[in-house]
């Protein structure tokens, strides 16, 4: 049996957290038989966890967490061995939601390591716009570069984006009171990187190297081109205030975005323009620096933080190129139509088996007995005193 | 790392005890506390709850919690952290938006709210006689700005709804027309409920106008306690406290339709006219008032007085005037 402890992985976003979070909810038997617990009853069990932490209303999900963080930290504390807690928002966690969190999971009794992956700013800026505008943002790239630059951090965008890309601010928030050999910094290694070196990574910090697990998920969150994103941004603006989110996800985010526009290859990738790539270089290099004063575990290489040497090619995705963006077009009107069609055979399906439905209902609407109660009610219907007495007798009968 | 000096702690220790002196006016010291150092906006709301004279209790709790919901994560206070390479300026806590002590009061309120005793059962209300059915369904006869602020306003009170500008504009653009309005369907429902029902359009209907301001407050509680108790507490909460103490904070004025939302709004009358002429109802008034929409005033609530309604609150409780 492993010695007990706790393993809390708080972010970052956009680091790989959902494939490893779906590898550990899949895997839960195995990791239990090596004294090992995921606590989660389903697959967002611990998102819904982080949420009542921190009291972040969620589109009404958050009314399905109520009492969730506490359940967990309950599990937690009963488990003997290690216990391992994963969710990327728990780096916006505030200081008073940290001490909360951390006592309930029994610290400073419990030895709890706070784990933290990262990855370079120069990648993390794009894909956090792209993933703004897949939540139906309508903000510009340069706008959004000009908000996470201003040093107020006014506004939802930049005080969220700070809340959980602020490596060394999230350190201090969440690590601040911990050793710094229980602290571990997983950096996500370069581009172009062999694709099993991240999950290596995550293994040996998670104590997971050696155990026999299938790391097949289904859950993807692949990212789109220039193009592509622009499109869905256009996309928004027109559908906005038109599109229920209740329908935006299924067919925007799901079925344009993760299904068809970052399936495409050959667009010019996001990327950071020069100025903003030097700055955010600059500001890269103080956390590195940062991150190595502080004498934690790295996990990885803290060059894997910095960009190289020179700025990718910029593509500007407030100004792309139409002829892209039109061929990215004609591949949503295609996949929509593909969707219009399946609904359409979908709909014919379900009139068929409204319209058998409705002739077994007439058969029974031809017995003697009924069409004589359907004439009493129509009799009663047509006068005061009628309804009255059909009100009743429905009351009564609870209808 | 980040070092919070006396003079911090000392501050804390004044908002504890019940102090109203403002940070840059404080000289005291103190030793530091086990816990986290609170933010500014915690500390300057806890000064607010103070001047208004609020319990030792509520800045307690107030110094001891995170803002809930998305916002700037924490405000750091100027002239007591340490100075880093990072992370967000400090602030005089003079400088913290409205909007931000605003979204720690709510935060706080909703807690309260959570924590509140179980209330005792309604007293049984007398069964009412079933056929005996005359009754007659007093629709209201009012502006029609008038009329969709006040759907906003019981929307506020039932679930998540968007801020009034926001509402209306996004309304206009999907041209939808809430159920309340839809007067027709109203008055063919009622009348199904028994005979000699009847409807009739009357000034008379519509209550008075509900402070903006406090709808706005419910409107942001409303949320955070989805996440703090179950439905059915939650529905308890919202059905015996937070809709009586809203529907009794009367005297304001309406917010006004935004421009974009005007033209929208005129549909709406129109609308509640046609149903009116085509099913035959009674107008006891002018049906005209349907389009004397008030032409100026705020289309939103006023940021200062939704922080001076939440500390009240949190001062008083949530008493019904």
């Amino acid at each position: 049996m492993s010695r007990k402890r706790v393993l809390l992985h708080v972010g970052t976003p956009k680091t790989g957290t959902s494939y490893l979070q779906d590898v550990l909810f899949n895997n839960r038997p195995t990791l239990r038989a090596a004294g090992i617990s995921y606590p989660a009853e389903r697959f967002d069990g611990q998102f819904l966890a982080a949420l009542d932490l921190m009291r972040l209303p969620w589109g009404g999900l958050e009314q399905e967490a109520v009492g969730a963080w506490d359940e967990l930290a309950d599990r937690t504390r009963k488990w003997s061995g290690t216990t391992i807690i994963s969710h990327e928002i728990l780096a916006n966690a505030s200081r008073p939601q940290v001490q909360r969190a951390l006592e309930s999971l029994g610290h400073p009794e419990t030895e709890v390591h706070v784990v933290l992956s990262v990855r370079d700013l120069v990648r993390q800026i794009p894909a956090e716009w792209q993933e703004n505008v897949k939540h139906r943002r309508t903000i510009g790239f340069r706008r959004f570069l000009d908000e996470l630059q201003d040093p107020e951090r006014e506004g939802r965008i930049a005080s969220w984006f700070w809340s959980v890309q602020e490596v060394p601010e999230i350190l201090d928030r969440w690590a601040g009171d911990l050793p710094p050999e229980q602290v571990h910094v997983v950096t996500v290694p370069p581009s172009g990187s062999d694709s099993s070196m991240l999950w290596d990574r995550f293994a040996r910090v998670f104590g997971l190297a050696g155990l026999d697990l299938d790391l097949h998920v289904e859950r993807v969150n692949p990212s789109m081109g220039v193009p592509e994103t622009s499109l869905v941004r256009k996309i928004n603006k027109r559908v906005n205030d038109s599109v229920e989110p209740a329908h935006y996800r299924p067919l925007v985010r799901e079925l344009l975005a993760h299904q068809t526009l970052s399936k495409r290859r050959g667009s010019p990738r996001l990327a950071l323009p020069p100025d903003v790539w030097e700055w955010a270089r600059d500001l890269s290099e103080s956390w590195v620096e940062e991150i190595r004063a502080r004498g934690v575990d790295v996990v990885g290489d803290l060059a894997d933080l910095l960009p190289g040497a020179e700025p990718a090619e910029f593509f500007d995705p407030d100004r792309p190129r139409p002829r892209q963006v039109n061929r990215a077009a004609l591949d949503a009107i295609e996949a929509l139509l593909r969707e219009g069609v399946r609904q359409r055979e979908l709909e014919e399906e379900l009139r068929a088996r409204v319209a058998d439905l409705e002739q077994a209902l007439e058969r029974a609407y031809l017995r003697p007995t009924y069409r004589a109660r359907e004439k009493a009610v129509r009799k009663l219907e047509d006068s005061g005193l009628g309804r009255g007495m059909m009100s009743t007798y429905r009351r009564v009968r609870g209808r | 790392m980040t070092g919070t000096d006396a003079r911090g702690w000392g501050w804390v220790a004044h908002l504890r005890e019940g102090g109203c002196t403002p940070w840059a006016e404080f000289t005291g010291t103190a030793a530091p506390d086990a816990g986290p150092f609170p933010g500014a906006a915690q500390l300057e709301l806890a000064r607010r709850v103070n001047l208004a004279g609020g319990s030792t209790d509520v800045v307690r709790r107030i110094l001891g919690t995170g803002a809930p919901a998305r916002g700037r994560q924490e405000f750091l206070l100027r002239g007591a952290v340490a100075e880093r390479d990072y992370g967000p300026r400090p602030v005089d806590p003079s400088e913290v938006p409205p909007a931000e002590l605003v979204r720690v009061a709510v935060g706080a309120l909703a807690e309260q709210l959570a924590r509140a005793p179980r209330l005792p059962a309604p007293a049984p209300q007398r069964r009412r006689r079933c056929a005996r059915g005359s009754g007659v369904l007093a629709l209201p006869l009012a502006p029609v700005d008038a009329l969709l602020y006040d759907v906003w306003a019981s929307r506020a009170a039932r679930g998540p709804v968007l801020p009034w500008p926001q509402w209306t504009v996004r309304s206009a653009h999907l041209e939808r027309v809430p159920a309340a309005l839809r007067f027709r369907r109203r008055g063919e429902e009622w009348r199904a409920t028994g005979f000699r029902r009847r409807v009739e359009l009357t000034a008379a209907a519509l209550g008075p106008v509900i402070e903006p301001e406090a709808v706005e407050v419910v409107r942001k509680v409303q949320p955070l306690l989805g996440g703090l108790v179950d439905p059915t507490r939650r529905a308890e909460l919202v059905d015996r406290v937070l809709r009586p103490w809203m529907e009794a904070r009367t005297g304001g004025t309406a917010l006004v339709v935004p421009e974009e939302a005007r033209a929208w709004a005129r549909g709406v009358a129109e609308g509640i006219a046609a149903d009116v002429r085509r099913a035959g109802y009674p107008v006891r008034g002018d049906l005209g008032t349907l389009w004397a929409m008030a032409e100026a005033g705020r289309a939103r609530p006023l940021g200062e007085r939704v922080l001076e309604v939440t500390v009240q609150v949190l001062c008083d409780g949530w008493e019904t005037r």
